[in-house]
This record gives C-alpha cells, structure tokens and sequence, in this order.
C-alpha cells in the first residue's frame, strides 16, 4: 500500500558517488552537536588508545577544558565590546544594532565593515538571547529605531528545496523526498485515495540525510541517524494506524 | 552612548591590543594625556629600500572614530610616491575604503607593506612614481638615501 520514491536518489546511489557522500557527512558532523565527542575521539584515536581515553577523561572534567579565547567571538565589530542588542548581517557578521545602524547612515555603499558585502537596515537579523539587554532603554539616543524585528519562518517552508511539496495533491499513497541543498533533510508523507494530505500523516526530518553510508541494509535514508525520531518500521507502524483509523472513519460516515 | 564615549572605549581598546599584541616591526601609543592623538613608529622593512629606518607617524583619531578613518601622517621625511613631502599618506583603507572594523594595528601594517610594495598607478607623487617606473634602481638609491639621512 505503501511506498517510497527518494527522487531519484537511492542510498545505493549515493553510495556510489564520492562526492556526494564526502558532502553530506561532512553536513551531517558539523551540524549535529551529538557527533561532536566522536570527531574529537576519533582525531585523537589515531594517534594511540591512550589518548582515546584521557579525551574521554577531559569530557567528564570540565575544569580541564583550554581557557576562553582572549577576544570574544561575541564581540561587536565596530566598537570592539561586548555586542548590545546584537544583530547580526546576512553575510554573518555581528554587531550592535546602532553601531551597525550608523555606519549604514554614514556609508553610502552601504556594505558590511568586515566583508563589503552588501547590507541593509532591514535585512539585518536581530539575536535574541535568554538574558536580554541590561541597558536602561531611557538610556538609549532616541536617534537610533528599533532593531527590525525577527522573520520566523513557517515550518512547512523549510521544505522548499524537497519535492515535498507536492505531497498534499500527489495521487501516490506515499512519498518523500531527500534535499539536495545545504539543509538537506528528508520529507516524508503517508495518505491515501486522491487527497492523501485528509488522511495521511507527514513527517519532516532536517539535516538527517548525511549518514547515508551507514545505514546501507535500510531502504530508509534516516537509517542509523540518533537524531531521527521516526525509525522506518515506526513510520510504516504510524501510517498503517492512520489507515486504519481513516478507514474507521470512512466507514462510520458511510453506515451512521 | 554618545559618540565622545563610544570612540574613547573603542581606542582605549586598541590601545589595550596594540600594547599588548603589537603588529610585526610597528608600536603606537598616545602623546600625552589625549587618547585622540598617538605617535607610531614603523621600522622600514626587511628587502625594501627603506630598511634600517625608523619611521615616526602622527595619528589623530576623530571624535566619531571608527565610523570615520583616523589621519594618518609621516613624520620622518620619506622618499615615496604614495607619501608627499607633508607626510600625507595615499592609501584608500584611509580614505573611502575605510571600514570600522579596522584598527590602527591593521592600517599600520598597510602602511608598513605599502613601504614594500609602492603604488605608482595612483601616485600622490607623481615625479617619484614615473622614476619608479622607468629606473627602479635609481629610486631604491634615492629612497635609501633618505632613509639614511632622516630615518636613522
């Protein structure tokens, strides 16, 4: 009843080209913070197991982690301070909302002081922290506006670069697609008869595509990856419940 | 925070950086009490016609520094087509490439490779940079000259 199509994108196939697999591992270890103690250990594993251990021994005693670097990442590229009401460039540069602010007034080019590209007042991204801003705002210069605000995008539109998009209206029962842009992730939808988004069930997985290569025995992308909440036994599991349940429903609507 | 206030934080931050992690053969520090006005000194470097000297530069930080460049001018007489006999320094990083996220560490390291590598293609002298073009060994004679002279 239920089926897969990967876009044209077997795991096998995958498999098969280099290229790609070096890319998507590589997204897949920068991006997944659980990987990280396995990069290091495994960095360090080639030199000796003794090492392998004394990492492991330095993870659980935090007192033995190398100080903070003497310059802030986190400080603001015009004054040179601890940024306040940080906002950060599409270019992805920080600074104070009204350094960056005035510099764009004064800078007819209007570019971003670190790399010349291209900035706008509006197209700032503003960052908000759990700590918020310390400054009394009665002491803030009434010249400078507010920071633009944030732009949260619809969770749906994540799946721009996947043929997920067609879900709602595909006659199929079932379909995923595997991104192929920086992202990456995988959509995954299950539905019956002309309308499957009525019944069916849709599942969005981001940035999981990456562990490709081992997960060569599933017919599933997400295969080994811990992050993925839905196994593909618990997604075939989901839809046949919703199958059921659906035609449950049909059945009461027919013969109530 | 008023521009005064800013500008002052941000050379006193400089200064923190350039005393403490001082770009290669370049110092600066302030004259005096004024935080806005500090002297540099760049020694000539290595492979250029002007090394052995030591270079003495006044600089004056603007009241709305970083988001205008400091002025920046030699002291110490120098024989170079971007540098006139006034001390003014032809260097866009100074002018309208300025950015705020520069520093006088940065600008003093520019000024130190302009030693290096001359631009006769945008002269601020303009007798210097054709006798650069056609004798390169006359003018390195000429510049070691000066060095000698003024920059020992």
């Amino acid at each position: 009843m239920s089926y897969f199509s990967n876009s044209g994108n077997s795991p096998r196939s995958k498999n098969n080209s280099p290229t790609t697999t070096t890319t998507t591992t590589t997204t897949t270890t920068t991006d997944t913070i659980p990987d990280s103690p396995t990069i290091e250990s495994q960095s360090s594993s080639s030199s000796s197991t003794v090492d392998t251990t004394q990492n492991s021994n330095n993870i659980n005693k935090p007192a033995q982690t190398p100080p903070p670097p003497q310059n802030s990442a986190f400080e603001c590229n015009i004054c040179f301070d601890e940024v306040s009401e940080p906002v950060v460039t599409q270019c992805g540069h920080l600074f104070c909302w009204s350094c960056i602010f005035q510099w764009l007034q004064r800078n007819a080019n209007q570019q971003c002081p670190v790399c010349k590209s291209p900035v706008s007042e509006s197209k700032v991204i503003p960052i908000y922290g759990r700590g918020g801003s310390n400054e009394d705002p009665r002491k803030k210069t009434t010249n400078i506006p507010q920071r633009p605000p944030g732009r949260p995008e619809q969770p749906r539109q994540r799946n721009r670069d996947n043929s997920g998009f067609n879900d709602f209206f595909s006659p199929f029962g079932m379909s995923s697609g595997v991104g192929q842009g920086g992202g990456g992730g995988t959509s995954f939808s299950a539905g019956f008869g002309l309308f499957p988004g009525l019944f069916g069930v849709h599942f969005y997985s981001n940035g999981n595509n990456g562990n490709v290569n081992n997960s060569g025995t599933n017919s599933n992308n997400n295969g080994n990856n811990q992050r993925n909440n839905l196994s593909n036994e618990d997604s075939i599991f989901i839809s046949r419940l919703m199958f059921a349940l659906g035609l449950l429903l049909l059945f009461f609507i027919l013969f109530s | 925070m008023n521009e005064g206030a800013r500008s002052t934080k941000r050379i006193q931050k400089e200064l923190a950086d350039i005393t403490t992690d001082p770009p290669a053969g370049c110092s600066a520090g302030p004259v005096g009490d004024n935080l806005y006005e500090w002297m540099s000194t760049i020694i000539g470097p290595d492979g250029s016609p002007y090394q052995g000297g030591v270079f003495f530069l006044h600089i004056l930080f603007p009241v709305d520094y970083p988001f205008k460049p400091p002025k920046i001018q030699f002291k110490t007489k120098i024989y170079h087509c971007n540098i006139n006999s006034n001390g003014d320094i032809c260097l866009d990083i100074l002018k309208n490439n300025w950015s705020p996220a520069l520093n006088i560490g940065k600008v003093l390291l520019s000024i130190s490779s302009l030693l290096t590598d001359p631009n006769p293609n945008d002269p601020l002298v303009s007798t210097i940079a054709e006798q650069l073009i056609n004798d390169k060994e006359a003018h390195d004679n000429k510049a070691r000259e000066f060095t000698m002279k003024f920059a020992k």
